[in-house]
């Protein structure tokens, strides 16, 4: 670079900044090349969510564009007198506990199925489990509407099939809804998961395996002591993509839920609200854009807070 | 280098738990996965078979085989719920946006990963920063920017914001654009190529495969997406293949046909991400693994 410099003529370095500047492509070609992400970013991203900060406290008169100042009104709703914002709460919690806790060692447990030598027809069989969750959500929410489904669902047949006395209607229980919607995430990613952990496990040296076979390791220490601390940034990743997921959760609660009658959209009882839904209820149904913005802030800071405490977990068990 | 170790087939690597690889081993393992297999692509046949069967005749969900086949269902979905005209609308929109993007964030991951310019790392950082904050959670501002702009019942609604080409692929191509050779770029401007002859001519060449993923995953999202379209596109015409299918389903009870028009539109949407996937199955796993890993 300095010989470069060394090699302009006089008259160019007794030129302006900025004419040199111009002069030499490589100085403003790139900042043209990042620009489109930028611009849109601050239009599309980075203003939204300032006006959020805004909108929070004021509430929109009808569908106008009229705005009032209410102060922390909305923020203090959601927190203390949303029912179905507190049944979302809720339900984040379990659902992204419950996807942690069954997708995580189920997927694991498929690659390590998948990755083992007796198996035949591997290329098969990793491509077939990793097929829904190339799917659109809005497919897996008919999927696993049409397999709780009362008359013509897999889920009642089998039912039916191992002994049960008569049908049931899933879909009328609150209390079936968490589980019945843990169950299509967990046929949706874990495949997906397996895949991740398949690729975290082939950076392990033969040399070490080899090893603590002649040390007689048995293979759950294997897997505790070698495998595990090399897959584990992929598991913080996939287990912060989970948790980042269940508090956006919209495509197949809607579909599963917004059928076969069900009014209310939030499932029987009202128990199956999650934060998007109730959101977008507020924001286009009772047009409560400040209440929805002041609630998208919540969620907000609560999954950048998520994230934070997770890398920063994954971060000391690795120190150790 | 971590890219690399990642691309490396997966079927040669030595099994950490490997155990004396024997026929019944092989016999027990390969059956299981079977089993497994078939329980996890069940529940779909059973759907798919449902939508073929004829809606008199009776069929067994277990059996997923229609009592008297018939394509009626689909027939029903094209002339009474007009659902070729959603899926050209998402075509055209999903096509328009993955060009655009894939454009722009290899234009971005070009000048972040091969150039020297003040800022770059700022920018760089700004761009990880953005792929972890949750801009789902931001529809509803966004809603109103965009009706500030004039952009709602748009298709530009949906387009513009894509333009940028979004902070994830820019971190892809970025991650593939280290792997050029400087000494083939500087070669090129010595023989008087400017920069942007040199992003057409030798990086745009050199980087097809990461395109490619990239438009993959653009399109499938452009095509999959079911919120934005539902909140931009207020015109029930103009509307995209999801929203129209969420907004059928949710005649339910009141339409009989929907209820079985549903599963038939669910389907034929998948179509198109299946395909893709089908094409790139074996670039995506590793493209995206090596990206995991760096």
């Amino acid at each position: 670079m300095a010989n470069l410099h060394a090699s302009i003529p006089m008259e160019t370095r007794r030129l302006s900044p900025a004419l040199i500047f111009f002069r030499d492509q490589r100085k403003w070609v790139p900042y043209l090349f990042v620009a489109p992400f930028f611009i849109t970013f601050a239009i599309f991203t980075l203003y939204p969510i300032i006006r959020a900060i805004v909108m929070g406290f004021q509430e929109s008169v009808g569908y106008s564009n009229q705005w009032e100042w209410i102060g922390l009104k909305n923020y203090v709703e959601a927190l203390t007198n949303d029912r179905q914002f507190a049944i979302a709460a809720k339900n984040f919690v379990l659902y992204s506990l419950g996807s942690l806790l069954s997708q995580i060692p189920a997927g694991l447990m498929l690659a390590w199925m998948l990755t083992s030598p007796s198996l035949r027809f591997k290329g098969f069989f990793r491509a077939l489990f990793f097929i829904p969750s190339v799917l659109p959500g809005v497919t897996v929410g008919v999927i696993g509407a049409w397999f709780f489904n009362e008359t013509r669902g897999l889920a009642n047949e089998l039912y039916l099939l191992f002994g049960g006395a008569a049908r049931i209607k899933f879909t009328l229980y609150p209390e079936y809804i968490l589980p019945m919607l843990l169950t299509i995430a967990f046929w949706q990613w874990m495949g997906n998961h397996a895949i991740f952990f398949i690729a975290g496990m082939s950076g392990i040296d033969n040399d070490v395996i080899e090893a603590s076979i002649v040390d007689g390791a048995s293979p759950w220490q294997r897997f505790r002591f070698i495998v595990l601390p090399l897959i584990l940034p992929v598991i913080a990743y996939v287990s912060i993509v989970i948790t980042a997921g269940s508090l956006t959760v919209y495509d197949v609660p809607i579909i599963f839920l917004g059928g076969g009658g069900v009014v209310g959209g939030g499932g029987a009882g009202g128990q199956g609200w999650f934060f998007l839904p109730w959101m977008m209820r507020m924001a286009f149904d009772q047009m409560r854009m400040g209440y929805a913005s002041a609630m998208g802030w919540l969620v907000f800071v609560v999954a950048i807070a998520v994230t934070a405490v997770q890398l920063k977990l994954f971060n000391f068990g690795e120190a150790k | 280098m971590q890219t690399q170790t990642s691309t490396m087939p997966v079927s040669k690597i030595y099994h950490p738990l490997r155990f004396r690889r024997s026929t019944i081993a092989t016999i027990i393992l390969t059956s299981l996965a079977i089993i497994l297999a078939v329980l996890f692509i069940w529940p779909f046949l059973s759907v798919l078979a449902w939508t073929l069967n004829d809606v008199d005749a009776s069929m067994n969900s277990l059996i997923p085989i229609p009592g008297r086949f018939t394509l009626h269902v689909y027939q029903l979905m094209l002339s009474r719920y007009r659902f070729q005209d959603y899926l050209l609308n998402s075509l055209w929109t999903s096509i328009a946006i993955t060009i655009l993007s894939t454009f722009a964030s290899a234009l971005a991951g070009f000048a972040l990963a091969k150039y020297q310019f003040p800022g770059r790392n700022i920018l760089f950082t700004i761009v990880l920063a953005v792929m972890l904050l949750p801009l789902g959670t931001m529809l509803v501002p966004s809603f109103i920017v965009m009706r500030d702009l004039g952009l709602v019942n748009n298709y530009w609604g949906l387009i513009l914001p894509t333009v940028g080409g979004g902070a994830f692929n820019i971190f892809l191509m970025r991650q593939f654009m280290l792997g050029i050779p400087t000494e083939l770029m500087e070669a090129a401007r010595i023989d008087g190529a400017n920069e942007f002859r040199i992003f057409s001519h030798i990086v745009a060449p050199n980087t097809k495969a990461a395109m490619g993923v990239v438009a993959t995953l653009v399109l499938r999202g452009a095509w999959n997406n079911l919120l934005w379209p539902q909140i931009i596109i207020s015109d029930n015409a103009k509307q995209l293949i999801m929203p129209a299918i969420a907004r059928v389903n949710e005649l339910g009870v009141a339409d009989p046909y929907a209820r079985i028009v549903t599963p038939a539109a669910a389907i034929v949407a998948a179509i198109i991400p299946l395909l893709l996937y089908s094409y790139t199955q074996r670039y995506f796993v590793s493209t995206l693994t090596g990206a995991l890993k760096s």
